[in-house]
């Protein structure tokens, strides 16, 4: 900020008192300075500022109080706005900006880039995965994204509402910051790099300079605080942990096509038992008339001889008990074999059920491995394992979970309530 | 009163398994007209050209799930008359709400037994 006179006093004005003695040098910088900038235009100017300030201030509470409403935020910003357009003039938004991203880089240098990761050795995540190192950096991480994607929409709308200066420079200057912090969030140093290059070359003045030279500054400490945790990362143990879930998935895959084989092999036998129960029932009934027909014969053959009728008597109860019971007995058996081929049908839908949820399983396996290689290629380059494809979808995600099931008693019983 | 042995019943799996055990167990138990789609959009193309009587319906299935396939046939004004029973391994209380507000006419959960499956559809049709 250039260095003038109290703007609550300017020279000149009635009951100001008596100007102090200047030396030549002196009126010659205040001449210099009034040559670029008129004295009126310099005094708004400075208001502005300040009112600029006082603004950036609340807006800066407001951004970082979780529970302020986002409306008031966006009406302060909106404000904001307003006055940059109208009552900047050199004092742009750049300068606006340097004091918003100094704020921000104080806060996130003393609370959000503090990582505690535990002394130990860090343990293989669990369910949860918040109770160890790699579930606290995790969450680390994505607290640490948050805040740099507010503060590059921050950057960006700066950007939209700041005035032109010097041809649109602010607005040349502004944009790659956007795209720098942009690059930070992605973690993406060779393009943060690439915008830390451009931005000095784009930048001219003094102002400019000190404002890169914060937001490098910036970058440093997050780059750096990344590399640190990075260390801290077992990444050697990670990345076999990592490289061993695709073999894992593939034989839990095995798994699920050598039960659908065998349920298949089951249903194979049991077509062709089934098969057999019904013929045999046919060969039953078939046997069973024929019995009948014989037992009508031997009443007939009793009839015409009468002589005989002792003897075909004691061939009928012979019939009697040792073909026709037996065979009613066999029909029974036979009943019973068909009803428990029925029940060992409807079991092999066991086999679906333990399907979708090997099939869970591998989905939460593969999203574990997802987020394993995202900690893993932050700082190590490209993941050395494929990323899930099928992480997603939806007909795995939403298979059954044994620890909300109901029984088929309290689905009836429900369904019973519903007026089933 | 058992329900009619002669009517059209479409099974509704993504599984080929699942449909193979569901169309033999509605075999044994003497139904004979038996038709299969594999998800939702299958089953409304044969609802289309087929007679079909009665809908035996998966839950979890890709490009159109059962409960959506429930809708369709309930919004449908020729067809949301027919039956349908749902056979699926969603058993969570909020999932049977949803498959009875969208008009199913009872639930299986899997695994199922054969007289279950039996007795729901007997008691469709009394």
């Amino acid at each position: 900020m250039p260095s003038v006179a109290d703007p609550s006093r300017p020279a000149g004005e009635p009951g100001a008192g008596p100007p102090e003695a200047e030396t030549p040098e002196a009126s010659a910088r205040e001449a210099d300075l009034l040559r670029v900038l008129p004295r009126e235009e310099l005094l708004a100017s400075l208001s502005g500022l300040r009112t600029l300030c006082q603004q950036y201030r609340t807006l800066q509470e407001h951004i970082w109080d979780d529970d302020a409403p986002d409306a008031e935020a966006q009406s302060l910003l909106a404000r904001h706005r307003e006055l940059a357009r109208d009552e900047t003039g050199p004092f742009d938004a750049v300068s606006a900006a340097g004091a918003l991203l100094d704020y921000v880089v104080n806060r996130l240098r003393t609370s959000e880039l503090v990582f505690h990761l535990r002394s130990e050795a860090p343990r293989l995540p669990d369910h949860d995965g918040d109770s160890n190192g790699i579930g606290t950096l995790t969450r680390q991480l994505r607290e640490l994204q948050a805040p740099l994607e507010n503060l590059a929409a921050h950057v960006f709308t700066l950007a939209q509402g700041a005035p032109t200066l010097g041809g649109g420079r602010t607005q040349r200057l502004l944009y790659p910051i956007a795209a720098l912090f942009k690059a930070i969030v992605r973690q993406d140093w060779a393009d943060a790099d690439l915008v830390l290059n451009h931005l000095n070359m784009v930048s001219t003045s003094r102002e400019n300079h000190e404002l890169t030279e914060q937001i490098g500054r910036l970058v440093r400490s997050i780059y750096d605080s990344l590399n640190e945790i990075s260390r801290s990362v077992p990444i050697d143990s990670l990345s076999n942990v990592s490289e061993e879930i695709p073999d894992a998935v593939d034989k839990l895959g095995s798994v699920i096509a050598e039960l659908e084989d065998g349920t298949n092999r089951n249903l194979d036998l049991l077509e062709i038992l089934t098969a057999y129960v019904r013929d045999a029932r046919t060969m039953l009934e078939a046997a069973q008339l024929a019995l009948a027909e014989c037992d009508g014969e031997l009443g007939a053959l009793t009839r015409e001889a009468p002589e005989a009728a002792a003897e075909l008597e004691e061939v009928r109860g012979l019939l009697e008990q040792e073909v026709m019971e037996r065979l009613t007995g066999f029909a029974e058996h036979l009943e019973e074999a068909y009803h428990l081929y029925m029940t060992l049908f409807a079991n092999q839908s066991y086999q679906d059920l333990t399907g979708q949820t090997l099939k869970k399983v591998i989905a939460f396996i593969e999203g574990l491995q997802y987020q394993l290689i995202q900690v893993i290629s932050k700082d190590h380059g490209e993941p050395t394992v494929g990323v899930p494809t099928n992480s997603h979808d939806s007909t795995i995600q939403s298979g059954p979970d044994a620890h909300n099931r109901l029984s088929q008693d309290k689905v009836d019983s429900m369904l019973a309530e519903l007026g089933f | 009163m058992p329900a009619d042995t002669k009517m059209h019943v479409l099974v509704v799996d993504d599984f080929a398994t699942m449909r193979r055990i569901i169309t033999n167990v509605l075999r044994q138990l003497g139904y004979e007209n038996i038709l299969e789609a594999e998800d939702g959009t299958k089953a409304l193309q044969i609802l289309e050209t087929e007679k079909v009587d009665f809908v035996i319906t998966d839950w979890n299935m890709p490009q159109m799930s059962g409960l959506d396939l429930l809708k369709a046939i309930r919004a449908s004004e020729d067809k949301k008359h027919i039956p349908v029973l749902m056979v699926t391994a969603e058993a969570m209380q909020e999932n049977i709400i949803k498959a009875a507000q969208a008009g199913v006419n009872n639930y299986i959960i899997k695994p199922f037994d054969a007289k279950t499956l039996s007795d729901k559809i007997n008691k469709i049709f009394t």
